[in-house]
This record gives structure tokens, sequence and C-alpha cells, in this order.
């Protein structure tokens, strides 16, 4: 029955779009974060190491002449913000892992819808 | 420079010079001075209204009566909302939405600050460390209040991470939190040296392509068109990756990790 | 690099603050509420046509089935129908036919009645031939009288014997 089929196929065309309706507005990430380019990474963490060096040091520096304690805290600034520069880096890592991850799951939703 | 701003700004805006840190130059529109400080009107002031104006208008106006079927205007308005909505929801989550308003504000000035800044010409304010760091410095203190009202002493947890052993507290502790401090330096170090470093390589390469005139000027001019359509992407992707980095700040604060 | 010039610094930060909080109050309180409304007019328009889409489909797939056992019920009735017709004609034809049989059969007995009433009178009638000429045969031959009761036995038993 050519009817039937055509009632049929219109059913689950409503289906679809009611699930895809569901997955736009339910969120559970749209991942429109875009995966950065290598250069762009390379600034973002270079920046991140630098960030916490800095502020490693101008804290050392600052708490130095506040305490009157030259150069020991400076020193000591230097370490810790070289570990939080590594813990920064670390971090940026994580976090680009992550949204590729996202973005390859939403990439892959993305194509189940299309097929 | 302090003395002469006057005459030296209007030498650097007309003249178009070689120097291609000239056009970072701030001078004043209208000399304000209150106790004793500063606060002139000037071209940063001047392109920061515009970069206002611009945003405000585009969802205000962009908006239109919202008809059902958008326009062209209302669909770039409902993208750019779409956008940012999607970005905090995905990445504060469901009780980011109050601050959805600042997020979607934050954004929209700083996509204009960057885009108009590619106008030749014109003045961006967001390559001068000043602005991101006072305004990435102060989303940092607030992001720091709302996560220290929202879980007083347990927001401190923020600073230890999960599992680690006690011992190593006396050094994890001050490490996290130097992390924790650079948050607002890279997040305005990052939008400052993306900006200045590209529109100084565009007046470099704009100077070489006029210096080696009509005919050595072709391969710098191809490059310079090149480099334009990328610092666009980068002047978008800039104020994406600020106004994300601020979600996820935000996010930490709200949730602890 | 004048981007490191404290001249400017006040100025930058007193302006940047201006600008982004009259900026966040104009788009909080006149901007960003449009937009969001003809967004949810939108979701919720979506939302309502897909709802009605999956209840007029739902609709449509009952009213089909119903359709479609209406369309069996009828042609099972008349499946019964003609079934019923054909029953009748058969049984119309039947007693017809019995009716015509049995006819044909009285006709039949009563023609075969009056042929064997029409034999038997043919037959006497040939009998009392046959003992007439039996009789004068057996006078002219002998030329005596004789006994017409003893002709008439043989000639009965002559024509048993012919025509058993």
């Amino acid at each position: 029955m050519v009817n039937d089929d055509r009632l049929q196929d219109l059913g689950q065309r409503v289906k679809a779009a009611r699930t895809r309706r569901v997955l736009q507005t339910q969120g559970g990430g749209s991942g429109r974060g875009r995966a950065a380019n290598g250069m762009a990474v390379g600034l973002r963490i270079v920046i991140e190491m630098v960030a916490g060096l800095a502020v490693g040091v101008g804290g050392g520096l600052f708490l130095d002449s506040y305490f009157e304690t030259a150069p020991f805290l400076l020193i000591v600034g230097f370490i810790l913000g070289s570990g939080a520069a590594f813990a920064n880096v670390i971090r940026t890592a994580r976090d680009l892992d992550a949204r590729a991850a996202r973005e390859r799951a939403a990439r892959e939703i993305a194509e189940d819808d299309k097929g | 420079m302090a003395g002469n701003k006057g005459s030296q700004a209007a030498e650097s805006h007309g003249g178009g010079g070689l120097d291609p840190l000239h056009q970072f130059e701030i001078h004043p529109i209208l000399d304000i001075q209150i106790g004793g400080l500063d606060i002139s009107f000037t071209n940063s002031s001047l392109w920061m209204v515009i970069a206002a104006i611009v945003s405000f208008s585009l969802i205000r106006f962009g908006a239109g009566p919202g008809s059902l079927v958008p326009s062209r205007w209302q669909l770039i308005a409902e993208s750019l909302y779409t956008t940012i909505a999607d970005m905090v929801r995905d990445n504060v989550g469901n009780d980011g939405k109050k601050y959805f308003p600042f997020i979607f504000t934050l954004f929209m000035f700083l996509l204009f600050g960057n885009v108009l800044g590619m106008i030749p010409g014109s003045f961006t304010f967001t390559s001068h460390i000043a602005v991101t760091f006072a305004l990435a410095a102060s989303i940092f203190v607030v992001i720091t209040a709302i996560g220290l009202v929202k879980h007083g002493a347990k927001f401190f947890s923020l600073f230890f991470p999960h599992g680690a052993p006690i011992a190593t507290a006396p050094i994890l502790i001050p490490i996290e939190l130097i992390s924790y401090l650079s948050r607002p330096v890279s997040l305005s170090v990052r939008l400052f040296a993306n900006m200045m470093v590209g529109h100084t390589l565009l007046k470099v390469i704009a100077s070489f392509a006029i210096m080696l005139g009509v005919v050595g000027g072709i391969a710098p001019l191809v490059l310079l068109v090149g480099i334009t359509a990328l610092e666009f992407l980068v002047a978008i992707l800039q104020a994406y990756v600020f106004t994300i980095l601020t979600c996820i700040y935000l996010h930490d604060a709200l949730h602890l990790h | 690099m004048p981007q490191f010039d404290p001249t400017w610094f006040v100025s930058q930060i007193f302006w940047l603050a201006i600008v982004l909080g009259v900026l966040y109050w104009l788009m909080s309180k006149h901007a960003i509420p449009r937009v969001q409304a003809a967004l949810e007019a939108r979701a919720e328009r979506i939302q309502g046509d897909l709802d009605r889409a999956a209840k007029l489909q739902q609709d449509a797939a009952s009213l089909a089935e119903s359709h479609a056992a209406t369309i069996s019920k009828a042609r099972d009735e008349a499946r019964e129908a003609l079934r019923v017709a054909q029953a009748d004609t058969q049984a119309a034809l039947d007693s017809r036919q019995a009716s015509l049989a049995e006819e044909i059969a009285k006709q039949t007995s009563e023609a075969e009645k009056r042929i064997s009433a029409a034999k038997d009178e043919a037959m006497s009638n040939v009998r009392d031939i046959a003992i007439d000429a039996a009789q004068a045969i057996a006078e002219r031959l002998t030329h005596s009288n004789v006994d017409s009761s003893k002709t008439t036995a043989a000639v009965d038993s002559a024509i048993n014997q012919r025509t058993h």
C-alpha cells in the first residue's frame, strides 16, 4: 500500500526531527568551539607558561621588597612560578584535549543525523 | 611623550609613517582632568564608544521586530546570541544563565573592538595591555568574589588538587595559587599580544609593499591580503577565546573543578 | 611601545569601565530580551509544530488502521453475501431440477403404462387371432371339430414360450 509507506515515512521524519530538536536544545555540548590551529595552541601554551612564571617572579619581588628579604623570596617565587607554569600548561593541554574530544563527539552526532 | 602628546598624536595620526608602532599611540580628543587624574577622551575611548554603539545597534536593531522567520541582520544577531548562549551553557552550566548578559556584552565589545581595529586608520583598544589587563583583572576579582560568596571557605579547595597526598600541600598550594593568580595575566596578555603582533605585522608588511614600489611590492601585497584575512580570523577568535576562558573561570568558581 | 606608557592608563581604564558599564546596561535591558523573545517564540513554534506533526501523524496512522479494518469488514460482508446468493441460486436450481425430474419420471411412467396397456391389448388381440387361426387351421387339417379350449391352452403356452 503506497499510502501506508508514505505515512510511515512521515512518522519517521517527524520522529527524527524531534530527536534532533532535543539534541539541539538540551545541549550536552553542541561543540561549537573550533579546534585551535597549531600556532594558536603554541601561543596559548607559551602565554600560560610566561604568565605563571611572571606571577611567581613578580610576587617574589614584591614580597622581597615588603619583607626586605631579597633575594630569597624571588628565588622561591621563581621556583613556584615554574611549577605554576607547568600546572598551567598541563591544564591547558587537558582542556584542549577535552575540547577536541567533545568536538569529535559532536561531529559524530551530526554525521549520524545525516546518515 | 607626556609633555607634547597633542602635537605628537596629530603627527602620528596624519602621517601614516613607517613606524609600525605609531598605530598604537593614544592622543586625546577632549582633555578632561579630574582630581589630578587625566581621564581625557582619547582615540582609544572613541573606538570603545564606536565598538559599543555598533555592537548594541547590531543586536538591538538587528533583532528587528523579532519575526518568526529571521531577516539577514536578525539572523546575525541571533547567531551571535546562540553562539554565546551555547558557550555559557556548555562551559558554565545551567546556573551560568544569569551571567549571560555580561558575557554576551563582553564578547560583543571585544569582538567589535578587535574587528573594527582592522579598519585602516582606526584604533584597536584591545591591543593595549592596560585595557585588557584591567578587564581581565576585574573579571578575575568578580569571579573570585562570586566563588567565595557561593562556597565560603570551601572555595580554597580549588587550590588543592583532588586526591593529592597531604604532604605535598606546602608545595602544591602555592603553585596552584600562583597558577590561579596567573589567570588574569594570561587572559589579558593573550588578547593584547595577539592583537598587537597582528597589527604590527600588517603594518610592517604594508610598509614593505610601499617601499618596494609597484613591481617589487606585489609579493608583500599578496602576503598582506593573506595576513589581513588571517587577522580577521584572529580578531574573532581572540574575542571568542577571551570570552570562553571567562566562562571556564566562572565555571571553576561556581563548581570548584 | 606606546602600550607601556602609563600616561593614558587611567584614562583607558576609566573609559573602559564607563563604556562597558553603559553597554552592559543597554544590552541587558534593551537588546538581549528582544533576541531572546524572538528565539523563544521560534523555539516554541518549532516545538509546537513538531508536536502537532507527531500527533497528526498518529491520528493519520490510526485513521488508516480503522480504514483498513472497515475495508476488510466490508470485504468479508461482501464475500458472505455472495456466498448466500450462490447458495440460494443453487437451491432454486436444485429444486427446479428435482421437480423437472419428477415430472419427467411421471410422464415416463404414464407413457410406459400406456405402452404396456397397448401392448397387452395388442397381445390379447393377437391371442384371439392366433386362437381363431389355430382353430381354423386345426379344423381344416383334421376336418373335424377341435375343442376350442384345447386350442386356447396351446396358443397360450406357445405365447408364454415366446414371450418369456
